[in-house]
């Protein structure tokens, strides 16, 4: 097993009533990408800020490299970089000079830092914006010039906070693929987001928080052998009378089924052929049917089985 | 110094504001240099006269030729409605005629009778005309009666009358009296308001700018240890302060060369230096407070005009009311005029070494204080924030 990199226990941080973060216990080992997944107030930023020792905390302890993280850990902040949920750049500097001045905060060396910044501007594909001011950017381009300015000095271990909000599909695929590039160059990323799929797609592992505490970790597969769900069959059909719903509803591995929309959902746990058996009920009462989809269990169905809440509705709320 | 570097840069992309006050400023001072130097700057006022000489004699063309050595004359035509619309007008200031008989009733010492004499009655010109003229014919009327012809009377009052004296406008200079002339005095003064409305306008947004909360974060999570950034931006802002103080100082110098040397000079560097010190530490205030960055140059005209009222940058200090005045009190740029005015002996003060560094040692007193308070701001707010 890979060294364990940031250790953080019994985490507790209080905002007057409010309890952020309660008892928050998360170990990363070196060359994961770690996913924090959770909704939006579920503690995730607050988590990031009390490892990065930004914000002080009530109870527990944070680890990162072996030694105790402190404010004045200067060590330990030189090898880590960090991509901020907000876009941090000076508006009075270019893109090429917020980089260098990002980059210079750890690299002393002016010759070492110049090929540094190079190779950032490179990795994040800012070649033709170099002297662009950051108002002149879009979105996309700003959050990429955000992670070259984080990852300019070639830390050891990057945090990732959210650094896909608002962003169009293309650059976020972009920003995605880097992320998963600095991984295979040597890197440990901890990655917070309140998108299950980016997570799912690009973590090695996950903690999923809510209210502060994680409330499952593991790998994908691992979380979603936690649930009862397996596999979700959604069919498109004209309103199913009773008697054709008490038959699904007997089918060996079917525990659960819904009508909504012209959408008639099964919900199944374990078992190999479950869309086969549902459809042959269709078959044998000659009922005809739209389009039938098969699927499998997302982290959201993880979040809605531990949770009882989905994800996006938390969200919303 | 990767801190210091940023804060340079991010300072001179944001200078121009700056620079248009310091150039206008230093504008103002040179022009009034120019306008206060001791040069034969006075000249009569000349009028515009319409003349009509019905008498048509020696005396009355010398009459005449009296009145062109001091004004201008005009043809307006001699109708009554032409003289009216002439007045109405200003193309004539006064319509004279000289009546018939005017030398008969000079010869026989008659003052009266000897014009008539059209003009806007209650006017700066009538009177200064009606006096010139007055002058003249009293003047001849002496020469006739120590027996002088009528003719020579007239010749010799005009030239006696037309004698000028040389006018020397007063320059209550400076290092002979041992206090500051009007033009460095002023200068001086209006320190008050421009290094307020340079600094805040130019300070408080490099400050805001460095200091936005995300970068603020960003930089704490790199390895340079909080002193040394607050010494990075601490040096950012002296280089900035003395930077303007040296540009404001030696436009001093160019313009008032060795006074600014003389004792009295320094002094007033002193008093400058230490207002600058001040104005730092209501830049520190404003940007503790976070405001934000459009609300500065509001923030900043409100600061620099309202202390500038309020302490007698721009209205002198002995014609404020008196709640005006205990209300500048309670700012320093109060405490700045005042030295100031003890320097130059201006607005009823008198030198005194013990006062002039009692109002230094407000000023400092007030730095202090606005420091003190900052700094108390500033950790309630770190500690809210954590």
């Amino acid at each position: 097993m890979s060294d364990t990199i940031v250790k953080i226990e019994n985490l507790v941080k209080r905002y007057k009533e409010l309890t952020a973060l309660d008892h928050l216990n998360i170990e990363i080992r070196e060359g994961e990408i770690f996913g924090l997944l959770g909704p939006n107030g579920s503690g995730k930023t607050t988590a990031i800020n009390c490892l990065l020792s930004l914000l002080n905390y009530d109870k527990g302890n944070i680890e990162i490299f072996g030694k105790k993280m402190t404010p004045t850990s200067y060590d330990i902040k030189q090898q880590i970089g960090v991509i901020m949920q907000d876009v941090a750049v000076l508006e009075e500097l270019t893109v090429f000079e917020n980089i260098d001045f990002f980059c210079g905060l750890y690299i002393k060396d002016k010759k070492k830092r110049k090929q540094y910044v190079q190779d950032a501007i490179e990795f994040t594909g800012l070649e033709d914006f170099v002297k662009f001011y950051p108002k002149k950017l879009s979105g996309g381009l700003l959050r990429r010039l955000n992670i070259a300015c984080g990852i300019a000095h070639k830390p050891r271990l990057i945090i990732l906070d959210e650094p896909t909000v608002a962003v169009d599909p293309q650059s976020r695929n972009r920003i995605l693929e880097g992320i998963q590039e600095l991984n295979h160059n040597g890197a440990t990323i901890i990655y917070t987001s309140h998108y299950m799929e980016e997570v799912e797609q690009i973590c090695t592992r996950i903690a999923i928080i809510d209210k502060g505490t994680n409330i499952a970790i593991g790998t994908k597969d691992e979380l979603k052998k936690m649930i009862h769900n397996t596999e979700t069959i959604t069919i498109e059909i004209t309103e199913p009378d009773s008697r054709i719903l008490s038959k699904i509803n007997s089918l060996k591995h079917v525990y659960n089924t819904a009508f909504s929309d012209g959408l008639l959902t099964v919900k199944c746990s374990g078992g190999a052929h479950n869309l086969i058996d549902v459809l042959a009920i269709f078959k044998e009462n000659d009922i005809s049917f739209g389009r039938v989809y098969s699927e499998l269990p997302t982290l959201n169905d993880v979040f809605l089985e531990i949770t009882g809440k989905e994800m996006r509705d938390t969200e919303v709320q | 110094m990767k801190i210091f570097n940023a804060f340079m840069k991010v300072l001179l992309k944001r200078l121009n504001s700056s620079l248009i006050y310091v150039v206008i400023f230093i504008s103002i001072g040179f022009a009034m240099t120019k306008s206060s130097s001791s040069e034969k700057e006075y000249e009569n006022v000349r009028l515009n006269i319409s003349v009509t000489d019905l008498d048509d004699t020696a005396a009355s063309r010398e009459v005449i030729e009296f009145i062109k050595k001091g004004s201008d004359l005009v043809d307006i035509g001699s109708s009554r409605e032409e003289q009216t619309d002439a007045l109405y007008y200003q193309k004539a200031d006064v319509i004279l005629t000289i009546e018939k008989g005017f030398s008969d009733r000079l010869k026989s010492g008659e003052t009266e009778e000897l014009f008539k004499e059209y003009s806007v009655p209650g006017t700066y010109s009538t009177e200064l005309f009606d006096s010139q003229l007055n002058r003249y014919i009293n003047m001849i009327n002496v020469y006739i009666s120590s027996g002088e012809t009528v003719e020579t009377a007239s010749q010799k009052a005009s030239s006696a009358l037309s004698a000028e004296v040389e006018t020397i406008m007063y320059n209550d200079n400076n290092s002979e009296n041992n206090t500051l002339s009007k033009p460095i005095y002023f200068f001086f003064k209006y320190l008050a308001y421009i290094f307020t409305a340079v600094l805040t306008t130019g300070l408080c947004p490099i400050i805001l700018a460095m200091n936005k909360k995300k970068i603020r974060m960003r930089v704490n999570c790199s390895s340079i240890t909080t002193n040394n950034q607050l010494l990075q931006t601490t040096l950012g802002t002296l280089v900035f302060v003395a930077g303007l103080f040296l540009v404001i100082m030696t436009a001093a110098a160019i313009l008032y060369k060795s006074e600014l040397f003389s004792s009295h000079g320094l002094l007033a560097m002193l008093n400058a230096i230490v207002l600058i010190i001040v104005t730092m530490t209501i830049c520190l205030l404003i940007s503790v407070l976070a405001p934000t960055e459009k609300s500065i140059s509001m923030i900043s005209n409100v600061i620099s005009l309202g202390m500038s009222f309020l302490c007698g940058v721009f209205v002198p200090q002995n014609l404020l009311g008196n709640s005006a005045a205990n209300l500048g009190k309670l700012l320093p740029a109060f405490w700045y005029v005042k030295a100031t005015n003890i320097i130059g002996e201006k607005e009823g003060e008198v030198f005194s070494s013990e006062s002039f560094f009692s109002c230094l040692a407000v000023q400092l007193a007030f730095a202090a204080a606005i420091f003190a308070v900052s700094l108390v701001i500033a950790k309630n707010k770190r500690q809210s924030r954590s």
